[in-house]
Protein backbone atom coordinates (compact mmCIF):
# COMPACT_ATOMS: atom_id res chain seq x y z
CA UNK A 1 0.00 0.00 0.00
CA UNK A 2 1.47 3.36 -1.00
CA UNK A 3 2.02 5.89 1.78
CA UNK A 4 0.35 9.24 1.15
CA UNK A 5 -1.03 12.03 3.30
CA UNK A 6 -4.51 10.47 3.28
CA UNK A 7 -3.29 7.09 4.48
CA UNK A 8 -1.09 8.74 7.12
CA UNK A 9 -4.10 10.75 8.34
CA UNK A 10 -6.20 7.60 8.37
CA UNK A 11 -3.39 5.91 10.26
CA UNK A 12 -3.31 8.69 12.85
CA UNK A 13 -7.03 8.46 13.45
CA UNK A 14 -6.81 4.70 13.63
CA UNK A 15 -3.90 5.02 16.07
CA UNK A 16 -5.91 7.31 18.30
CA UNK A 17 -8.90 5.00 18.30
CA UNK A 18 -6.85 1.82 18.65
CA UNK A 19 -4.56 3.50 21.19
CA UNK A 20 -7.41 4.55 23.43
CA UNK A 21 -8.66 0.98 23.37
CA UNK A 22 -5.24 -0.42 24.30
CA UNK A 23 -4.43 2.10 27.04
CA UNK A 24 -2.10 4.00 24.70
CA UNK A 25 -2.19 7.76 24.83
CA UNK A 26 -0.12 10.55 23.33
CA UNK A 27 2.56 11.40 25.91
CA UNK A 28 2.04 15.18 25.80
CA UNK A 29 0.46 17.85 23.69
CA UNK A 30 3.47 19.25 21.71
CA UNK A 31 5.29 16.12 20.53
CA UNK A 32 3.05 13.12 20.79
CA UNK A 33 4.78 9.76 20.93
CA UNK A 34 2.44 7.01 22.00
CA UNK A 35 2.72 6.18 25.67
CA UNK A 36 1.68 3.47 28.09
CA UNK A 37 1.06 3.75 31.81
CA UNK A 38 3.52 2.53 34.42
CA UNK A 39 1.18 -0.01 35.93
CA UNK A 40 1.99 0.68 39.58
CA UNK A 41 1.06 4.38 39.37
CA UNK A 42 -0.62 5.07 36.04
CA UNK A 43 2.08 7.63 35.10
CA UNK A 44 2.38 7.75 31.31
CA UNK A 45 5.69 6.90 29.69
CA UNK A 46 6.43 7.26 25.95
CA UNK A 47 6.96 3.90 24.31
CA UNK A 48 10.46 4.82 23.14
CA UNK A 49 13.20 5.94 25.49
CA UNK A 50 16.93 6.44 25.14
CA UNK A 51 19.63 3.95 26.14
CA UNK A 52 23.22 4.98 26.78
CA UNK A 53 25.24 1.75 26.52
CA UNK A 54 28.38 2.46 24.44
CA UNK A 55 26.95 5.48 22.61
CA UNK A 56 27.26 7.92 25.53
CA UNK A 57 30.55 6.51 26.84
CA UNK A 58 32.66 9.25 25.22
CA UNK A 59 34.99 10.17 28.07
CA UNK A 60 36.09 13.79 28.26
CA UNK A 61 36.08 14.50 24.52
CA UNK A 62 34.27 17.83 24.20
CA UNK A 63 33.14 17.27 20.61
CA UNK A 64 31.57 13.92 21.46
CA UNK A 65 30.03 15.29 24.65
CA UNK A 66 28.33 18.03 22.61
CA UNK A 67 27.22 15.49 20.00
CA UNK A 68 25.65 13.41 22.79
CA UNK A 69 23.80 16.41 24.19
CA UNK A 70 22.49 17.11 20.67
CA UNK A 71 21.06 13.59 20.67
CA UNK A 72 19.43 14.24 24.03
CA UNK A 73 18.01 17.56 22.78
CA UNK A 74 16.45 15.82 19.78
CA UNK A 75 15.11 13.12 22.08
CA UNK A 76 13.32 15.60 24.34
CA UNK A 77 12.14 17.65 21.33
CA UNK A 78 10.50 14.49 20.02
CA UNK A 79 8.63 13.99 23.28
CA UNK A 80 11.02 11.48 24.85
CA UNK A 81 11.24 10.99 28.60
CA UNK A 82 13.14 7.93 29.81
CA UNK A 83 16.93 7.92 29.65
CA UNK A 84 18.56 4.78 31.01
CA UNK A 85 22.13 4.30 32.18
CA UNK A 86 24.32 2.35 34.58
CA UNK A 87 27.56 2.73 36.52
CA UNK A 88 28.81 -0.04 34.25
CA UNK A 89 28.61 2.17 31.16
CA UNK A 90 31.90 4.04 31.59
CA UNK A 91 31.37 7.80 31.33
CA UNK A 92 27.76 7.54 30.08
CA UNK A 93 26.29 8.90 33.32
CA UNK A 94 28.58 11.94 33.25
CA UNK A 95 27.73 12.49 29.57
CA UNK A 96 24.03 12.47 30.44
CA UNK A 97 24.73 14.89 33.27
CA UNK A 98 26.57 17.18 30.87
CA UNK A 99 23.70 17.07 28.39
CA UNK A 100 21.02 17.64 31.02
CA UNK A 101 22.86 20.67 32.38
CA UNK A 102 23.34 22.06 28.88
CA UNK A 103 19.64 21.56 28.12
CA UNK A 104 18.55 23.22 31.37
CA UNK A 105 17.44 20.00 33.04
CA UNK A 106 14.36 19.20 30.90
CA UNK A 107 11.27 18.68 33.05
CA UNK A 108 10.14 15.73 30.94
CA UNK A 109 13.14 13.65 32.03
CA UNK A 110 12.42 10.26 33.52
CA UNK A 111 15.80 9.23 34.95
CA UNK A 112 16.50 5.52 35.08
CA UNK A 113 19.78 4.18 36.41
CA UNK A 114 21.07 1.02 38.04
CA UNK A 115 22.99 -0.29 40.98
CA UNK A 116 25.81 -2.58 39.88
CA UNK A 117 28.10 -3.85 42.58
CA UNK A 118 28.54 -7.27 44.10
CA UNK A 119 29.09 -5.63 47.47
CA UNK A 120 25.74 -4.95 49.10
CA UNK A 121 27.34 -2.37 51.38
CA UNK A 122 28.47 -0.24 48.42
CA UNK A 123 25.03 0.04 46.81
CA UNK A 124 23.93 3.28 48.48
CA UNK A 125 27.20 5.10 47.82
CA UNK A 126 27.23 3.93 44.21
CA UNK A 127 23.70 5.25 43.66
CA UNK A 128 24.74 8.56 45.21
CA UNK A 129 27.77 8.77 42.91
CA UNK A 130 25.52 8.02 39.92
CA UNK A 131 23.07 10.71 41.02
CA UNK A 132 25.94 13.19 41.23
CA UNK A 133 27.07 12.24 37.72
CA UNK A 134 23.59 12.91 36.36
CA UNK A 135 23.22 16.09 38.41
CA UNK A 136 19.63 15.26 39.31
CA UNK A 137 18.07 15.67 42.76
CA UNK A 138 17.01 12.02 42.71
CA UNK A 139 16.36 9.18 40.30
CA UNK A 140 12.91 8.30 39.09
CA UNK A 141 13.89 4.66 38.76
CA UNK A 142 16.80 2.61 40.10
CA UNK A 143 17.19 -0.96 38.93
CA UNK A 144 19.38 -3.83 40.09
CA UNK A 145 21.73 -4.34 37.15
CA UNK A 146 21.92 -7.89 35.77
CA UNK A 147 20.59 -9.35 39.03
CA UNK A 148 23.92 -8.65 40.77
CA UNK A 149 23.42 -9.11 44.54
CA UNK A 150 19.74 -8.60 43.85
CA UNK A 151 18.32 -9.60 47.22
CA UNK A 152 20.45 -7.10 49.14
CA UNK A 153 20.05 -4.33 46.56
CA UNK A 154 16.28 -4.75 46.26
CA UNK A 155 16.04 -4.37 50.02
CA UNK A 156 18.05 -1.13 49.78
CA UNK A 157 15.94 0.16 46.88
CA UNK A 158 12.73 -0.60 48.75
CA UNK A 159 13.92 1.42 51.73
CA UNK A 160 14.99 4.29 49.42
CA UNK A 161 11.58 4.23 47.76
CA UNK A 162 9.84 4.24 51.14
CA UNK A 163 11.95 7.23 52.15
CA UNK A 164 10.99 9.06 48.94
CA UNK A 165 14.55 9.11 47.56
CA UNK A 166 13.51 7.23 44.42
CA UNK A 167 10.11 6.78 42.83
CA UNK A 168 10.33 3.35 41.27
CA UNK A 169 12.45 0.24 41.64
CA UNK A 170 13.28 -2.45 39.16
CA UNK A 171 15.61 -5.23 38.09
CA UNK A 172 17.36 -5.92 34.80
CA UNK A 173 18.85 -8.63 32.69
CA UNK A 174 19.97 -8.72 29.07
CA UNK A 175 20.84 -11.15 26.29
CA UNK A 176 18.22 -13.57 27.63
CA UNK A 177 20.26 -14.44 30.71
CA UNK A 178 18.79 -15.79 33.97
CA UNK A 179 15.19 -15.65 32.82
CA UNK A 180 14.17 -18.28 35.37
CA UNK A 181 15.52 -16.15 38.22
CA UNK A 182 13.85 -13.08 36.75
CA UNK A 183 10.56 -14.94 36.60
CA UNK A 184 10.83 -15.80 40.30
CA UNK A 185 11.61 -12.18 41.14
CA UNK A 186 8.69 -10.78 39.13
CA UNK A 187 6.41 -13.30 40.82
CA UNK A 188 7.63 -12.72 44.35
CA UNK A 189 9.13 -9.23 44.71
CA UNK A 190 7.39 -5.83 44.74
CA UNK A 191 9.19 -4.34 41.72
CA UNK A 192 7.71 -1.59 39.54
CA UNK A 193 9.88 -2.32 36.50
CA UNK A 194 11.68 -5.19 34.88
CA UNK A 195 14.18 -4.67 32.07
CA UNK A 196 15.01 -7.42 29.61
CA UNK A 197 16.11 -8.11 26.06
CA UNK A 198 13.35 -8.50 23.53
CA UNK A 199 13.39 -8.06 19.77
CA UNK A 200 12.06 -9.67 16.64
CA UNK A 201 14.69 -12.42 16.88
CA UNK A 202 15.11 -12.78 20.66
CA UNK A 203 11.55 -13.63 21.62
CA UNK A 204 11.95 -15.99 24.58
CA UNK A 205 10.46 -13.32 26.87
CA UNK A 206 7.11 -13.76 25.08
CA UNK A 207 6.73 -17.23 26.58
CA UNK A 208 6.62 -16.45 30.30
CA UNK A 209 8.19 -13.15 31.34
CA UNK A 210 6.05 -10.69 29.38
CA UNK A 211 2.72 -12.37 30.27
CA UNK A 212 3.80 -12.64 33.91
CA UNK A 213 4.87 -8.97 34.05
CA UNK A 214 1.50 -7.98 32.65
CA UNK A 215 -0.33 -10.18 35.10
CA UNK A 216 1.69 -8.81 38.05
CA UNK A 217 1.38 -5.18 36.94
CA UNK A 218 5.11 -4.77 36.36
CA UNK A 219 6.21 -2.27 33.71
CA UNK A 220 8.64 -3.65 31.12
CA UNK A 221 11.67 -1.84 29.68
CA UNK A 222 13.15 -3.50 26.61
CA UNK A 223 16.88 -3.32 25.91
CA UNK A 224 18.70 -4.37 22.72
CA UNK A 225 15.69 -3.85 20.41
CA UNK A 226 18.18 -3.79 17.50
CA UNK A 227 20.63 -6.31 19.00
CA UNK A 228 23.05 -3.37 19.33
CA UNK A 229 22.55 -2.39 15.68
CA UNK A 230 23.26 -5.87 14.33
CA UNK A 231 19.64 -6.44 13.26
CA UNK A 232 19.41 -3.12 11.40
CA UNK A 233 22.71 -3.82 9.64
CA UNK A 234 21.66 -7.33 8.69
CA UNK A 235 18.23 -6.37 7.44
CA UNK A 236 19.27 -3.22 5.61
CA UNK A 237 20.20 -5.21 2.51
CA UNK A 238 16.63 -6.56 2.28
CA UNK A 239 13.60 -4.58 1.12
CA UNK A 240 11.24 -3.19 3.76
CA UNK A 241 7.92 -4.92 3.05
CA UNK A 242 5.17 -2.71 1.60
CA UNK A 243 2.57 -3.96 4.06
CA UNK A 244 4.42 -2.55 7.06
CA UNK A 245 4.22 1.03 5.77
CA UNK A 246 0.54 0.94 6.84
CA UNK A 247 1.85 1.34 10.37
CA UNK A 248 3.87 4.40 9.45
CA UNK A 249 7.19 2.54 9.59
CA UNK A 250 9.47 3.81 6.86
CA UNK A 251 12.75 2.13 7.87
CA UNK A 252 14.01 -1.13 9.31
CA UNK A 253 14.74 0.60 12.62
CA UNK A 254 11.10 1.65 12.87
CA UNK A 255 9.94 -1.80 11.78
CA UNK A 256 11.98 -3.38 14.57
CA UNK A 257 10.91 -0.86 17.20
CA UNK A 258 7.25 -1.11 16.27
CA UNK A 259 7.47 -4.86 16.67
CA UNK A 260 8.86 -4.47 20.20
CA UNK A 261 6.61 -1.69 21.49
CA UNK A 262 3.46 -3.21 20.03
CA UNK A 263 3.66 -6.05 22.52
CA UNK A 264 1.00 -5.08 25.07
CA UNK A 265 3.26 -5.87 28.05
CA UNK A 266 6.04 -3.53 26.89
CA UNK A 267 6.13 -0.10 28.50
CA UNK A 268 9.23 1.37 26.89
CA UNK A 269 12.04 0.31 24.53
CA UNK A 270 15.40 2.00 25.00
CA UNK A 271 17.47 1.98 21.80
CA UNK A 272 20.83 3.75 22.13
CA UNK A 273 22.23 5.98 19.43
CA UNK A 274 24.88 8.63 18.91
CA UNK A 275 23.11 10.22 15.94
CA UNK A 276 20.42 12.91 16.01
CA UNK A 277 18.71 11.56 12.88
CA UNK A 278 18.51 8.11 14.44
CA UNK A 279 16.94 9.31 17.69
CA UNK A 280 14.30 11.17 15.68
CA UNK A 281 13.68 8.08 13.58
CA UNK A 282 13.40 5.96 16.73
CA UNK A 283 10.97 8.36 18.39
CA UNK A 284 8.84 8.43 15.25
CA UNK A 285 8.33 4.68 15.67
CA UNK A 286 6.12 5.55 18.66
CA UNK A 287 3.58 7.21 16.39
CA UNK A 288 1.19 6.08 13.69
CA UNK A 289 -0.28 2.61 14.07
CA UNK A 290 1.12 -0.16 16.20
CA UNK A 291 0.93 -3.62 14.64
CA UNK A 292 -1.76 -5.94 15.94
CA UNK A 293 -1.12 -9.59 16.80
CA UNK A 294 -1.61 -10.76 13.20
CA UNK A 295 0.75 -8.15 11.80
CA UNK A 296 3.31 -8.86 14.51
CA UNK A 297 3.31 -12.51 13.49
CA UNK A 298 3.74 -11.53 9.87
CA UNK A 299 6.66 -9.26 10.82
CA UNK A 300 8.41 -12.00 12.80
CA UNK A 301 7.83 -14.55 10.02
CA UNK A 302 9.16 -12.15 7.41
CA UNK A 303 12.37 -11.44 9.35
CA UNK A 304 12.72 -15.16 10.04
CA UNK A 305 12.76 -15.84 6.29
CA UNK A 306 15.46 -13.27 5.54
CA UNK B 1 29.80 -20.66 33.44
CA UNK B 2 26.80 -21.03 31.14
CA UNK B 3 26.07 -17.33 31.63
CA UNK B 4 29.57 -16.27 30.59
CA UNK B 5 29.35 -18.41 27.47
CA UNK B 6 26.34 -16.34 26.39
CA UNK B 7 28.55 -13.24 26.07
CA UNK B 8 30.27 -12.54 22.79
CA UNK B 9 33.59 -10.68 22.82
CA UNK B 10 31.92 -7.57 21.43
CA UNK B 11 29.52 -7.58 24.39
CA UNK B 12 32.49 -6.86 26.63
CA UNK B 13 33.33 -3.64 24.77
CA UNK B 14 32.10 -0.54 26.55
CA UNK B 15 32.88 2.04 23.89
CA UNK B 16 32.72 2.74 20.18
CA UNK B 17 35.57 3.23 17.71
CA UNK B 18 34.56 6.89 17.61
CA UNK B 19 35.04 7.21 21.38
CA UNK B 20 38.35 5.30 21.20
CA UNK B 21 39.68 7.62 18.51
CA UNK B 22 38.33 10.57 20.50
CA UNK B 23 40.44 9.38 23.44
CA UNK B 24 43.65 9.78 21.41
CA UNK B 25 42.52 13.11 20.00
CA UNK B 26 42.09 14.37 23.53
CA UNK B 27 45.39 12.81 24.60
CA UNK B 28 47.28 14.45 21.72
CA UNK B 29 45.64 17.83 22.27
CA UNK B 30 46.34 17.73 25.99
CA UNK B 31 49.97 16.64 25.76
CA UNK B 32 51.16 18.52 22.67
CA UNK B 33 54.07 19.47 22.25
CA UNK B 34 55.33 16.66 24.52
CA UNK B 35 55.34 14.52 21.36
CA UNK B 36 58.50 16.28 20.21
CA UNK B 37 60.22 15.38 23.48
CA UNK B 38 59.08 11.75 23.43
CA UNK B 39 60.08 11.33 19.78
CA UNK B 40 63.51 12.82 20.49
CA UNK B 41 63.89 10.55 23.53
CA UNK B 42 62.84 7.58 21.43
CA UNK B 43 65.41 8.47 18.82
CA UNK B 44 68.08 8.85 21.50
CA UNK B 45 67.25 5.40 22.91
CA UNK B 46 67.57 3.98 19.39
CA UNK B 47 71.06 5.45 19.10
CA UNK B 48 72.05 4.30 22.60
CA UNK B 49 71.20 0.66 21.84
CA UNK B 50 73.64 0.77 18.94
CA UNK B 51 76.51 1.45 21.34
CA UNK B 52 78.29 -1.07 23.58
CA UNK B 53 78.43 0.48 26.99
CA UNK B 54 76.92 -0.79 30.24
CA UNK B 55 76.25 2.72 31.53
CA UNK B 56 74.25 3.43 28.40
CA UNK B 57 72.32 0.16 28.74
CA UNK B 58 71.35 1.30 32.22
CA UNK B 59 70.14 4.57 30.77
CA UNK B 60 68.05 2.73 28.16
CA UNK B 61 66.44 0.43 30.76
CA UNK B 62 65.82 3.41 33.02
CA UNK B 63 64.16 5.47 30.27
CA UNK B 64 62.07 2.48 29.24
CA UNK B 65 61.04 2.00 32.87
CA UNK B 66 59.98 5.62 33.23
CA UNK B 67 58.08 5.44 29.95
CA UNK B 68 56.09 2.40 31.14
CA UNK B 69 55.40 3.97 34.54
CA UNK B 70 54.20 7.18 32.85
CA UNK B 71 51.97 5.30 30.40
CA UNK B 72 50.54 3.18 33.20
CA UNK B 73 49.64 6.29 35.16
CA UNK B 74 48.61 8.89 32.62
CA UNK B 75 47.16 6.82 29.80
CA UNK B 76 45.51 4.05 31.80
CA UNK B 77 44.69 5.61 35.16
CA UNK B 78 43.83 9.12 33.99
CA UNK B 79 42.63 8.98 30.37
CA UNK B 80 41.59 5.51 29.23
CA UNK B 81 39.72 4.78 32.44
CA UNK B 82 37.23 7.52 31.45
CA UNK B 83 35.74 5.22 28.81
CA UNK B 84 36.93 1.84 30.05
CA UNK B 85 36.83 1.14 33.77
CA UNK B 86 38.84 -2.04 33.11
CA UNK B 87 41.83 0.19 32.24
CA UNK B 88 42.36 0.68 35.96
CA UNK B 89 43.16 -3.03 36.18
CA UNK B 90 45.66 -2.86 33.29
CA UNK B 91 47.59 0.06 34.79
CA UNK B 92 49.32 -2.08 37.48
CA UNK B 93 50.72 -4.37 34.77
CA UNK B 94 52.37 -1.34 33.15
CA UNK B 95 53.67 -0.17 36.52
CA UNK B 96 55.17 -3.61 37.20
CA UNK B 97 56.78 -3.61 33.78
CA UNK B 98 58.18 -0.14 34.46
CA UNK B 99 59.54 -1.24 37.83
CA UNK B 100 61.13 -4.31 36.22
CA UNK B 101 62.99 -2.10 33.74
CA UNK B 102 64.07 0.21 36.58
CA UNK B 103 65.40 -2.88 38.36
CA UNK B 104 67.30 -3.85 35.20
CA UNK B 105 68.82 -0.36 35.19
CA UNK B 106 69.88 -0.59 38.81
CA UNK B 107 70.94 -4.26 38.92
CA UNK B 108 74.64 -5.02 39.51
CA UNK B 109 74.52 -7.27 36.45
CA UNK B 110 72.58 -5.03 34.10
CA UNK B 111 71.16 -7.01 31.17
CA UNK B 112 73.05 -6.37 27.91
CA UNK B 113 71.48 -4.73 24.91
CA UNK B 114 73.56 -6.17 22.16
CA UNK B 115 73.16 -4.98 18.57
CA UNK B 116 75.27 -7.22 16.35
CA UNK B 117 74.15 -6.44 12.82
CA UNK B 118 72.71 -9.94 12.39
CA UNK B 119 69.37 -10.50 10.68
CA UNK B 120 67.69 -10.57 14.09
CA UNK B 121 69.43 -7.36 15.10
CA UNK B 122 68.51 -5.58 11.88
CA UNK B 123 64.92 -6.76 12.22
CA UNK B 124 64.83 -5.40 15.76
CA UNK B 125 66.04 -2.00 14.60
CA UNK B 126 63.48 -1.94 11.79
CA UNK B 127 60.74 -2.75 14.32
CA UNK B 128 62.09 -0.02 16.57
CA UNK B 129 62.08 2.56 13.76
CA UNK B 130 58.58 1.43 12.84
CA UNK B 131 57.46 2.11 16.41
CA UNK B 132 58.93 5.61 16.19
CA UNK B 133 57.62 6.78 12.82
CA UNK B 134 56.01 3.88 10.98
CA UNK B 135 53.26 3.34 13.53
CA UNK B 136 51.72 6.81 13.20
CA UNK B 137 52.21 6.74 9.43
CA UNK B 138 50.53 3.34 9.07
CA UNK B 139 47.59 4.53 11.17
CA UNK B 140 47.04 7.55 8.93
CA UNK B 141 47.38 5.35 5.84
CA UNK B 142 44.66 3.09 7.27
CA UNK B 143 42.29 5.99 7.76
CA UNK B 144 42.93 7.24 11.29
CA UNK B 145 42.48 11.02 11.58
CA UNK B 146 45.84 12.76 11.84
CA UNK B 147 45.06 14.33 15.22
CA UNK B 148 44.38 10.92 16.77
CA UNK B 149 47.48 8.95 15.75
CA UNK B 150 49.48 7.26 18.46
CA UNK B 151 53.02 8.35 19.28
CA UNK B 152 55.75 6.71 21.30
CA UNK B 153 55.73 7.90 24.89
CA UNK B 154 52.24 9.33 24.52
CA UNK B 155 50.15 6.24 23.74
CA UNK B 156 50.96 2.68 24.79
CA UNK B 157 51.07 0.77 21.49
CA UNK B 158 54.14 2.33 19.80
CA UNK B 159 56.02 2.21 23.11
CA UNK B 160 55.19 -1.45 23.58
CA UNK B 161 56.39 -2.29 20.06
CA UNK B 162 59.60 -0.30 20.64
CA UNK B 163 60.13 -2.20 23.91
CA UNK B 164 59.81 -5.54 22.12
CA UNK B 165 62.42 -4.42 19.59
CA UNK B 166 64.86 -3.66 22.42
CA UNK B 167 64.08 -6.98 24.11
CA UNK B 168 65.08 -8.78 20.90
CA UNK B 169 68.55 -7.30 21.41
CA UNK B 170 68.72 -7.98 25.15
CA UNK B 171 70.57 -10.76 26.91
CA UNK B 172 70.90 -11.96 30.50
CA UNK B 173 69.15 -11.34 33.76
CA UNK B 174 65.45 -11.87 33.75
CA UNK B 175 64.84 -10.32 30.34
CA UNK B 176 62.53 -13.23 29.42
CA UNK B 177 60.21 -11.95 32.12
CA UNK B 178 59.98 -8.60 30.36
CA UNK B 179 58.37 -10.17 27.27
CA UNK B 180 55.14 -11.18 28.98
CA UNK B 181 53.31 -7.87 29.48
CA UNK B 182 54.24 -6.37 26.07
CA UNK B 183 53.12 -9.49 24.20
CA UNK B 184 49.88 -9.74 26.16
CA UNK B 185 49.26 -6.07 25.45
CA UNK B 186 49.89 -6.55 21.70
CA UNK B 187 47.24 -9.27 21.69
CA UNK B 188 44.84 -7.21 23.79
CA UNK B 189 45.13 -4.02 21.76
CA UNK B 190 44.79 -5.99 18.52
CA UNK B 191 41.67 -7.69 19.85
CA UNK B 192 40.21 -4.37 20.98
CA UNK B 193 40.76 -2.72 17.60
CA UNK B 194 39.43 -5.77 15.79
CA UNK B 195 36.23 -5.76 17.87
CA UNK B 196 35.88 -2.04 17.21
CA UNK B 197 36.14 -2.71 13.48
CA UNK B 198 39.38 -0.75 13.06
CA UNK B 199 41.59 -1.72 10.11
CA UNK B 200 44.65 -1.13 12.35
CA UNK B 201 43.92 -4.21 14.42
CA UNK B 202 46.79 -6.26 12.99
CA UNK B 203 49.65 -3.79 13.51
CA UNK B 204 50.65 -4.43 17.13
CA UNK B 205 50.12 -8.23 17.02
CA UNK B 206 52.13 -8.43 13.78
CA UNK B 207 54.93 -6.31 15.25
CA UNK B 208 54.88 -8.53 18.35
CA UNK B 209 55.06 -11.68 16.22
CA UNK B 210 57.97 -10.28 14.19
CA UNK B 211 59.82 -9.47 17.42
CA UNK B 212 59.27 -12.99 18.78
CA UNK B 213 60.47 -14.61 15.54
CA UNK B 214 63.52 -12.33 15.46
CA UNK B 215 64.35 -13.10 19.10
CA UNK B 216 63.96 -16.87 18.68
CA UNK B 217 65.92 -17.02 15.42
CA UNK B 218 68.61 -14.73 16.85
CA UNK B 219 69.12 -16.90 19.91
CA UNK B 220 69.15 -20.10 17.83
CA UNK B 221 71.75 -18.58 15.50
CA UNK B 222 73.97 -17.49 18.37
CA UNK B 223 73.71 -20.98 19.92
CA UNK B 224 74.70 -22.53 16.60
CA UNK B 225 77.64 -20.16 16.29
CA UNK B 226 78.79 -21.05 19.83
CA UNK B 227 78.48 -24.82 19.34
CA UNK B 228 79.80 -24.74 15.77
Amino acid sequence: MPVNRRSVLKGSVAATVAGAAAGLMPARAMATPLARPITSTGEMLPLVGLGSWITFNVGNNQKLLDASSDVMAAFFDSGGRMIDSSPMYGSAQATIGYGLKKLGMPKALFSADKVWTSSAGNGASQIETSRGNWGVPGFDLVQVHNLVAWREHLELLQSMKAAGDIRYIGITTSHGRRHADLEDIIASQPVDFVQLTYNVEDREAEQRLLPLARERGVAVIVNRPFQRGYLVDRLSSSPLPDWVTETGASSWAQFLLKFVISHPAVTCAIPATSKVEHVRENMAAASGVLPDAALRKRMADYVGQL
Amino acid sequence: MAEWSSYSLSDLLLFSLQAYIGLFQLLNTTLWPAHLFTLATGLAIGLLVLTRNVARYRLVWGLLGLSWLWTGWYFFSVQYTAINWAAAYVAPAFWLQGLLFCLFAAAPRCPDINYTGTAAGRTAMIVYLFALVGYPAASVALGRPLDSVEFIGISPDPGVVATLAILVLSRGGFTWLAWIVPLVWCALTGLTLWMLGSPEFFIAPLAGAVAVVAAVSGRRMSRLLRTG
